[in-house]
């Protein structure tokens, strides 16, 4: 990986002037969830920059491809950013059949049950939050944001982020987690001003959980799963 | 028997008839207890059987059920439909399986096979590959379908109580799903304590395949029951009562059969206790009978014991003793009665000695005065023909030898009286019979003549016999007189004598009217007479007894027209060297 990151700091040093990285924080508040609240996991957190003021997005870039593996019955990563166009992969490398499907807002599509060491790769030519699951383990499950700009980062466990060629201009900066509400992530748009330089650090964020209420999904048929804790059969 | 326990004494009698009784008592006592436990015991155990006969029936169907609730509740899930679309095995495990798993209870066996039963994903606890094999049973419920079919399955060393459930897509058979349980020991163990006890052997294929008992007992007990079916069977050492019920596969048909056992082992136990109880408080009462028994007998028992020992002392005429009265019941008032009784008798016997002395007074004085008469009879007569007539000189003598002889009879009759008195034994001497019986018929000779009565003694000279001399004198003119008496108009007597057998036998015979039949009877009695112008009636009887006091005896003969007869036996005697000839002499 070393000789990546090399590559990278030889193409910024070679982009223009006025490209910046941007980087920040955010971490999450209210939160129910165990790993976030014992070990400060803020990763999942997408942030991306559109253009303020009608700015208008380069075309032209080549469509990206990413990979979302499904492994040990789960979606890894469990949130992936990608740009409208993006391509991507669901490789199963578990011994059994998996399945993705969406029907949510955003794109709606189903790669139908496949057997393991095999793949499935899907185009997502609509921007929106996608919500990814598998038909046959009601575990499972991951975010697909699918961005009309190429500027994007993902959080890691630190709730650190970083995205790369950043031109200098004034930016809407816009959050998504899968826990917050839409107010939440209303409230946390705000415009940011890239100024030229190597690097621009923005203030850190908070996006608080509050007033989230987890709501179990349907299967791809629109019924419900069996629920974790087992049925109770009437005789 | 009866007469050993008439040999015992009244305390043991009545110690023994106490014992007796309470054991009567308690034997019925306890064969009605014991009658009434068992035929309880038996009724219970056969209303447990019938309940651990349902409880087995509701706890399978209830088992049958959730399988097939489950089976049914997997076969309409979308997301297990899909998996099962796949055909993958591990796929169908892994979607099916955690359901099953969180669905079913842990021991329950879940198999996924096509239509045509070739497994292709399995959960639960499978026992052996057997059941991996392809399963024909599919085939078989197939006919049931799109129904379930449930039923047992024998698969290898195993029997399965299953549930085959079809799962469509549209109208194709898409797979088939195969909810089993294992019968095993734990499946027959949990009847067992579901049941409270009852014994479960599940036999398939010929074999015990689960079962709470051991495998040889288990096996014993079908052996025997198929063999002969009935309501209850013994292993040797415990006896069950038993219920049979056919296990069918999913096609009806029978496969193997389940056996309810009830052990009378408990019911047994109940009953030795029971029966051990009643031997208890049969010794209890025992004890206690006998004891109080005992008590009572001995103050019922010592007072006739006492009132034994007086009555022998009463039988010993010892009329002084007297009983102790101890108590106011009826062995008290008998105490007193006896007491009473025997004062009674005390003086009832000292007035019985006052008469019989004053009656011996009468009879001796009586005795003396009749014996006394005859000879002063002599003596008067003759006095007073001395006085009167003018007698030769030869009829002075006799007379004077008359009046002799009759004072020496008085003179040896009170020498007789004071002997008896003094109690003097009278002496025995050796006599001629014929010479004894002319003196005594001597002093009536002159009687007989003024009767025209002849008197004829027919006793051979030698016949000598040991004798009271005068006393048999008297024995004879005691009989000749009387007959004189019944003979005024004159007739015969004779005395004859003849030796017979060691005795010599007498008999006096007079041609008179003969005895009369009213005094027949009491002819040797005190005081009787008949037909007699004077006498006490004391003759025969004095008579006889002199001849009883000989050692012989005396009786009277009557015969029908015929005068009176007596005949004494006198014994001989020979040790005094009496000679006894034939009688052949004549007077």
């Amino acid at each position: 990986m070393t000789w990546l990151w090399r590559i990278s700091f030889s193409l910024g040093c070679l982009a223009p002037v006025w490209a910046a990285n941007v980087s920040g924080s955010v971490a999450l508040a209210d939160s129910r969830d165990p790993s976030v609240r014992r070990h400060k996991d803020f990763s999942g957190v997408v942030v991306w920059l559109t253009p303020a003021n009608g700015g208008s997005v380069p075309a032209g870039r080549q469509p990206s491809k990413a990979t979302m593996a499904q492994i040990e019955k789960h979606f890894k990563p469990h949130v992936l950013a990608i740009p409208v166009g993006g391509v991507v992969e669901f490789p199963n490398f578990d011994p059994i059949y998996h399945n993705a499907f969406s029907s949510y807002d955003g794109q709606v599509f189903d790669v139908h049950l496949y057997p393991p060491g095999t793949s499935r790769s899907v185009v997502f030519k609509l921007p929106g939050i996608v919500r990814v699951f598998c038909n046959i383990h009601p575990t499972m499950s991951a975010v697909i944001a699918v961005l009309e700009t190429p500027w994007f980062a993902v959080s890691g466990r630190s709730g650190n982020w970083e995205m790369h060629g950043v031109p200098a201009g004034q930016y809407k900066l816009h959050v998504f987690h899968e826990r917050a509400t839409e107010e939440t992530l209303h409230g946390l748009e705000q415009r940011v001003t890239i100024t030229g330089g190597d690097s621009v650090t923005l203030a850190p964020l908070t996006v608080s959980e509050a007033g989230y209420i987890p709501a179990p999904h349907k299967n791809k048929y629109g019924n419900d799963y069996p629920p974790p804790g087992g049925y109770s059969v009437t005789q | 028997m009866i007469a050993y326990f008439s040999r015992l004494s009244l305390l043991w009698k009545i110690l023994l008839s106490t014992s007796v009784a309470i054991t009567l008592l308690f034997a019925a006592m306890g064969w009605i207890v014991q009658r009434s436990a068992v035929e309880t015991t038996s009724r219970t155990l056969e209303d447990e059987i019938d309940a651990s006969f349902q409880a087995y029936e509701s706890l399978w169907k209830a088992r049958a059920t959730l399988l097939g609730s489950v089976s049914t509740l997997l076969s309409t899930m979308s997301d297990v439909r899909a998996a099962f679309g796949t055909g993958h095995g591990p796929t169908i495990q892994d979607t099916a399986g955690e359901l099953w798993s969180r669905l079913s209870e842990e021991r329950a066996i879940f198999l996924v096979t096509d239509a045509h039963g070739r497994v292709m994903a399995s959960a639960g606890p499978l026992p052996d590959d057997a059941l991996r094999q392809n399963l024909d049973v599919v085939n078989l419920a197939a006919r049931k379908f799109p129904g379930q079919a449930p039923g047992f399955l024998m698969r290898g060393e195993h029997l399965y109580q299953t549930v085959v459930t079809p799962v469509y897509v549209e109208t194709a058979l898409l797979d088939v799903l195969v909810a089993a349980y294992d019968v095993d020991e734990a499946v027959a163990k949990g009847l067992r304590s579901a049941t409270g006890g009852s014994e479960f052997v599940f036999l398939a294929g010929g074999r015990v395949v689960a079962s709470t008992l051991n495998a040889r007992a288990a096996a014993q007990l079908a052996a025997k029951l198929a063999q002969h079916p009935r309501e209850s069977v013994s292993d040797g050492a415990i006896s069950y009562a038993a219920r049979m019920k056919p296990l069918e596969d999913i096609e009806g048909n029978n496969i193997g059969e389940l056996l309810i056992l009830r052990s009378f082992e408990a019911a047994q136990a109940r009953l030795l206790v029971l029966r051990r109880n009643i031997i208890l408080l049969w010794l209890l009462a025992m004890g206690t009978g006998l004891a109080l028994t005992y008590a009572l007998a001995r103050r019922i028992v010592e007072p006739v014991k006492a009132l034994d020992r007086a009555a022998a002392e009463v039988a010993r005429q010892n009329y002084d003793h007297r009983v102790k009265v101890v108590s106011q019941d009826e062995l008290g008032r008998l105490a007193r009665t006896f007491n009473t009784m025997c004062a009674s008798i005390q003086q009832a016997r000292q007035e019985l000695i006052r008469q019989e002395r004053i009656s011996t007074i009468g009879r001796l004085s009586s005795s003396i005065v009749h014996d006394l008469r005859n000879p002063l009879a002599a003596v008067y007569g003759g006095a007073e023909m001395l006085v009167d007539s003018d007698l030769s000189m030869p009829q002075v003598k006799r007379l004077a030898a008359n009046m002799y002889r009759a004072s020496r009879r008085i003179q040896e009759l009170l020498q007789d009286l004071l002997n008896v008195s003094r109690g003097n034994a009278r002496c025995a001497e050796i006599c001629k019979l014929r010479d004894v019986a002319l003196a005594g018929c001597e002093p009536l000779k002159s009687t007989a003549e003024a009767q025209q009565v002849e008197v004829q003694i027919r006793i051979p000279e030698d016949l000598e016999l040991p004798l009271e001399r005068n006393r048999v004198e008297r024995v004879f003119s005691n009989l000749v007189g009387n007959a004189l008496e019944m003979m005024p108009e004159g007739g015969q007597v004779s005395i004859t004598a003849a030796a017979q057998d060691g005795f010599v036998v007498v008999e006096v015979r007079d041609t008179g009217p003969g005895i009369a039949p009213e005094i027949r009877d009491s002819l040797f009695e005190p005081f009787v007479s008949a037909g007699k112008k004077n006498g006490l009636g004391l003759g025969l009887a004095l008579s006889r007894q002199t001849v009883l006091d000989h050692g012989g005896d005396m009786w009277a003969e009557f015969e029908p027209g015929q005068g009176a007869c007596f005949r004494l036996r006198l014994p001989c005697g020979n040790r005094t060297g009496v000679t006894i000839h034939s009688a052949d002499a004549a007077r």
